[in-house]
C-alpha cells in the first residue's frame, strides 16, 4: 500500500496510525506541502481538492483521511488491533465519535495549534489572546463531554480502542505535546488518562519518531 | 419503538443547512420504507436542546438523536450509516456492496461534509438566511468567495459525473442522499450553479425526483416552495417573493 502525504501532516497521520495499529506495511510517498506540491496539476489529477493524503492500493486510489482509515479496517478486519468494535452497535458508536472528532474537537484544537504554534513558527505572527481565550473555552466545553464519557468507558466508543480514538492522535499531539498546551488537561483527569494511553501506544510513537526530523527542521529554519 | 428527536419548523432552518434539516430528510428516506418510528420535535427556539434531559441524550446540544430501546445514537451521518447497514438488504444499498464501492462512498461522504458543506455551502446559505431573517442586505464580500468554492466543488462533480451516474459510482449512495436537500437550497438561491452544469443538472434532477425524497417534501409543511428544478427566472421570482 502506498500513502501520498507527509509524516507530520495531521490527515496523513490519521491514516498512518491506522496502518501501524493494524501492522500493515506501507510506503510513504512524500508530497511536500511546504513547497505546494499538492496544488500541482499531477497531484490535482488524483486529488482534485489539493489535499493529502491519498491512499493507493494497487490500481485503487482513495482520499479523505477517515475514508482511508475505514478502508483499511474493512479490508483487514482481523489483522492487528481491531478498531471498529465487535458488534454493529459498537461500530455505530465508533462512527458517532468519529463524527464528533471531526465536527467538534479537531476544529477548535487545530485553530489553537495555528494560533500558538504554526502562526509564530511560520508567519512570525504572535497569538491573538482574545481568540486563544475564546477557542480554549470552546474546546474546554467539548473536552467536558469527553471527560463525562471517559468517566464511564475506557475509550470514547466503549471499553475498546477504536478509529475514533486514533483519529485524535495527530492534532492532539500538536496541541498537547508539541505546543505544550496542558491547561485543559489539568482539571480533566479522565481525558488526561485517555490521552496518555492513546499517545503512548507503540504504533503512534513510531509515527512521531518519523515526523520529528521534519518538525525539528522547521524549527531550525525559523531561527 | 424507534424514536427520533428532530427540530420543528424545518423551513426556517433549512437555509441554515444545519444538521437539523438534512438528517430528517436522510432518515426519512429509510425509515418510512422499513420501520415505524415516532418523531419527537425538539423546539430549538425555546432552547429545548439545552435542557438537562436533552443534554443527557446529546451532550453537544444538537439534533437529531436516534433512540431504539436502550440504544441511543447521535450525529446524523452515524445514524444514517447504522440504519443503512441494518437494512442494507431491504432497499438500495447506499453504503456500497464491495470493499472498493464502500471506500468510494466513504470518500465522497467526507468530501461532501468538508469541501461542500463545511467550507462552502453551510456558511454561504447561513448568510442568506441571516440576511433574510434580520432584513439586512446580503454580505457580498462574504458570499462571493464561498460561491466560488461551491462552483469549484460542482466543477469537480461535473467532471466526475461524466464518468459515473452518481457521485460514488453507478449506484445511488449515501452521499447523493446527504447532498440532495442542500442542493435543493442551492437551486432556489443560485440555480445557475446547477443549471449551467449539464451532468450536475441531470444528477440533481435524478436524486430529487426519487419517490422517497418527494414524499419527504410532501409530508413536511415546512417546505413551502416547490422543489424544482428551477429555471433561473423561476428562482429569481422565488427569492424576491
Amino acid at each position: 500500500m502506498k500513502i501520498h502525504g507527509m509524516w507530520y501532516s495531521n490527515a496523513t497521520g490519521r491514516v498512518l496510525a491506522t496502518l501501524c495499529e493494524k501492522e500493515i506495511d506501507f510506503e510513504l510517498i512524500p508530497v511536500d506541502i511546504m513547497k505546494g506540491d499538492q496544488k500541482k496539476p499531477e497531484f490535482l489529477a488524483i486529488q482534485p481538492f489539493g489535499q493529502i493524503p491519498v491512499l493507493e492500493d494497487g490500481d485503487f486510489k482513495i482520499y479523505e483521511s477517515r475514508a482511508c482509515m475505514r478502508y483499511i479496517c474493512d479490508k483487514f478486519p482481523d489483522k492487528g488491533t481491531k478498531l471498529y468494535g465487535a458488534t454493529p452497535k459498537d461500530r455505530a458508536l465508533v462512527e458517532q465519535w468519529l463524527e464528533v472528532e471531526s465536527q467538534e474537537c479537531t476544529g477548535p484544537m487545530l485553530d489553537l495549534v495555528n494560533q500558538v504554534l504554526f502562526g509564530p513558527l511560520f508567519h512570525g505572527k504572535a497569538p491573538d489572546e482574545a481568540t486563544v481565550k475564546a477557542l480554549t473555552e470552546k474546546l474546554g466545553k467539548v473536552l467536558d463531554v469527553y471527560e463525562a464519557q471517559l468517566s464511564k468507558t475506557k475509550y470514547l466508543a466503549g471499553d475498546f480502542i477504536s478509529l475514533a480514538d486514533i483519529a485524535h492522535l495527530p492534532v492532539g499531539s500538536y496541541y498537547f505535546n508539541i505546543a505544550n498546551q496542558h491547561d485543559l488537561l489539568k482539571t480533566r483527569k479522565y481525558v488526561t488518562g485517555w490521552w496518555q494511553d492513546i499517545s503512548g501506544r507503540p504504533a503512534w510513537k513510531k509515527i512521531v519518531e518519523m515526523a520529528t526530523p521534519d518538525i525539528e527542521a522547521w524549527k531550525k529554519a525559523m531561527k | 419503538m424507534t424514536q427520533i428527536f428532530q427540530s420543528r419548523r424545518l423551513q426556517e432552518y433549512c437555509s441554515c443547512s444545519l444538521q437539523s434539516n438534512r438528517p430528517l430528510c436522510r432518515l426519512n428516506y429509510f425509515l418510512w420504507q422499513v420501520e415505524d418510528f415516532d418523531l419527537t420535535l425538539v423546539d430549538l427556539k425555546a432552547r429545548e436542546h439545552f435542557s438537562p434531559e436533552y443534554l443527557a441524550m446529546q451532550p453537544f446540544h444538537q439534533v437529531p438523536v436516534f433512540e431504539s430501546g436502550d440504544f441511543r445514537l447521535y450525529e446524523s451521518r452515524a445514524i444514517v450509516r447504522y440504519i443503512a447497514e441494518k437494512y442494507k438488504d431491504a432497499g438500495p444499498n447506499i453504503l456500497g456492496s464491495t470493499l472498493e464501492e464502500k471506500a468510494l462512498v466513504n470518500q465522497w461522504v467526507d468530501v461532501e461534509a468538508h469541501q461542500f458543506n463545511d467550507f462552502a455551502f453551510a456558511p454561504w446559505s447561513m448568510e442568506y438566511y441571516l440576511s433574510w431573517m434580520m432584513k439586512r442586505p446580503l454580505n457580498e464580500a462574504l458570499v462571493a468567495p464561498l460561491y466560488e468554492k461551491l462552483g469549484y466543488f460542482l466543477d469537480v462533480a461535473e467532471k466526475h459525473l461524466s464518468k459515473t451516474k452518481y457521485l460514488a459510482g453507478n449506484f445511488f449512495s449515501m452521499v447523493d442522499l446527504n447532498i440532495a436537500p442542500s442542493l435543493l437550497r442551492v437551486s432556489v438561491l443560485q440555480p445557475e450553479l446547477i443549471n449551467d452544469r449539464k451532468n450536475v443538472k441531470q444528477w440533481y434532477e435524478s436524486i430529487t425526483s426519487r419517490p422517497a425524497f418527494k414524499k419527504m417534501l410532501e409530508v413536511d409543511e415546512g417546505w413551502r416552495f416547490p422543489y424544482g428544478p428551477f429555471t433561473n427566472e423561476e428562482a429569481q421570482k422565488l427569492r424576491t417573493s
